[in-house]
């Protein structure tokens, strides 16, 4: 009897219930899918935010393989001009010597005649690293100033993260295209950049980069990297944009000149003046495209 | 003899390389004169010689086509060749276009210099020749009167002696005397010669 009823009542349950459990079902299964979508984008979208973060590592390790080419290159040349004048020396030192021996001493003068063709060997050396380091040409296109900063500060928001700066941006709207070559703008942005953040290392508080460009007048735009960092050191001003110059413990000293030659490239000019309150800012012109204008 | 040596004016501003070429060049029988500033070679006497100067195309302080437009400036028409540690080839195209006499890329054979460098002289010795020339001719013209000069002026733009009294106002044979005396002092045996002389001065165009 007991067991009867035991058995019966969640039958009689289950009756009752039937038409409410189906429509349930319904609505779990509902669910089910939904949420099978909603996993399905989920996973799209991180394997797309995945896929974009390859892409961001990937441009700049591009960027960085061009800047330590471009170092690379202007380190090469400098070293070249710097062997060159003593190897110049020892060549005249040499020649001017067998000279003197005309006639005599056949010995030295077969030794002079060595000194000068090792003197040769290594200027042929010299001439072909030179070679293989030639710059290529800047690509000169039709660019968005703008667009190229929004792109390049994708690059350094995780590390102005990691090193607590705040980054301001303040792009003035519809400037006119300019003309220049994408890879060697980023890299010099990139390069002031960095620089203002070495610069901020020790600045305990206020840790700001406002990045601004502005139409400077009818045919230029400037780009204005404004730091609240510890500034430069009156002395440094006009050694700053010389190769090998640096105020930094493991700098190359390369970074500003190579800067400098690229905007020079580009028909403007970067310098740079200590901030009335705190820190330094970088600014380079450059001319609007004449097509655009 | 010895005294018209022709000078070489080296301005480098490595100290070795000053040295090194100017013994090489000295070894060459040239006079040599070195600078390390280029300044130093501004500020210098510069000799009544044939000259050429071997120039570093980057000093400190000025960049050496800068330097050749200074000189241009100065009336310092001593020619030019460079040296450059730097394979830089826009630049020498600027500085041959400019007037230089050779670009060498450093470092250089003795051979390569010395061809350089005698051409150079060479240029120099003409240039040296026609300033001669000019002043010779300007020495000349600085004994005429007002009126001889007119008349050299007048005779050397083709104008006839008549033409030249009608438009003075006197009589032919005045204007004769003037012409006897000018074409003597002038030392030009023909109105040809005159003519050569007033383009060298300067007195009438040479497109004239």
């Amino acid at each position: 009897m007991r067991m009867k009823k035991k058995t019966k009542k969640p039958i009689s349950r289950n009756k009752i219930r039937n038409g409410e459990r189906v429509r349930l079902e319904g609505v779990v299964q509902q669910q089910a899918y939904k949420l099978k979508i909603i996993n399905g984008q989920l996973r799209n979208g991180v394997a797309l935010m995945r896929k974009k973060e390859l892409e961001i590592i990937e441009q700049r390790e591009e960027l960085l393989h061009v800047t330590r080419v471009g170092k690379l290159a202007e380190f090469v040349s400098s070293l070249a001009h710097e062997i060159s004048q003593p190897l110049t020396a020892i060549l005249s030192y040499a020649q001017a010597a067998q000279r003197m021996l005309a006639g005599r001493e056949p010995e030295l003068q077969k030794i002079l005649s060595y000194i000068i063709d090792d003197d040769q060997r290594a200027a042929g050396i010299i001439q072909r690293l030179r070679s293989l380091l030639k710059k290529s040409a800047p690509e000169m296109k039709p660019l968005d100033i703008n667009a190229l900063i929004d792109e390049t500060i994708v690059l350094i928001t995780t590390d102005a993260t990691v090193r607590n700066v705040a980054l301001k941006i303040e792009l003035e709207n519809d400037l006119p295209f300019i003309r220049g070559d994408r890879i060697q703008l980023q890299q010099v942005i990139l390069n002031l950049v960095s620089n203002s953040f070495d610069a901020m290392e020790n600045i305990p508080d206020f840790r700001e980069i406002l990045i601004r460009t502005s139409r400077k007048d009818t045919d230029t735009i400037v780009v204005e990297i404004k730091d609240s960092g510890c500034g430069i050191l009156k002395q440094n001003l006009p050694k700053l944009f010389i190769h090998f110059f640096t105020s930094k413990p493991d700098g190359l000293g390369m970074g500003l000149s190579i800067s400098r030659s690229i905007i020079e490239a580009h028909g403007g000019r970067l310098d740079v003046a200590n901030n009335p309150d705190q820190g330094a800012t970088f600014y380079f012109t450059i001319p609007i495209d004449k097509k655009d204008a | 003899m010895n005294s018209r040596k022709p000078i070489i004016y080296v301005v480098d501003d490595d100290a070795s390389v000053c040295r090194a070429l100017s013994l090489l060049l000295k070894s060459h029988g040239f006079r040599v004169q070195a600078f390390m500033r280029a300044a130093g070679f501004l500020v210098f006497k510069h000799l009544k010689l044939p000259s050429c100067l071997i120039l570093d195309i980057r000093l400190p302080g000025i960049n050496g086509l800068a330097f050749q437009e200074v000189m241009k400036r100065r009336g310092i028409t001593i020619p030019i060749i460079f040296i450059t540690g730097h394979g830089d080839i826009p630049m020498s195209v600027k500085a041959m276009k400019a007037g230089a006499i050779d670009f060498l890329p450093k470092p250089f054979t003795e051979k390569k210099l010395l061809n350089a460098v005698t051409a150079a002289i060479l240029k120099s010795k003409a240039q040296n020749k026609e300033q001669a020339e000019i002043s010779k001719i300007k020495r000349r013209i600085k004994t005429l009167s007002p009126r001889e000069l007119e008349v050299f002026r007048l005779v050397a733009k083709g104008m006839l002696s008549k033409q030249i009294a009608r438009k003075r106002g006197t009589v032919l044979q005045t204007i004769k005397v003037h012409r006897g005396r000018m074409m003597q002092k002038m030392q030009a045996k023909t109105v040809t010669e005159l003519i050569y002389f007033a383009q060298k001065a300067g007195i009438i165009s040479s497109q004239h």
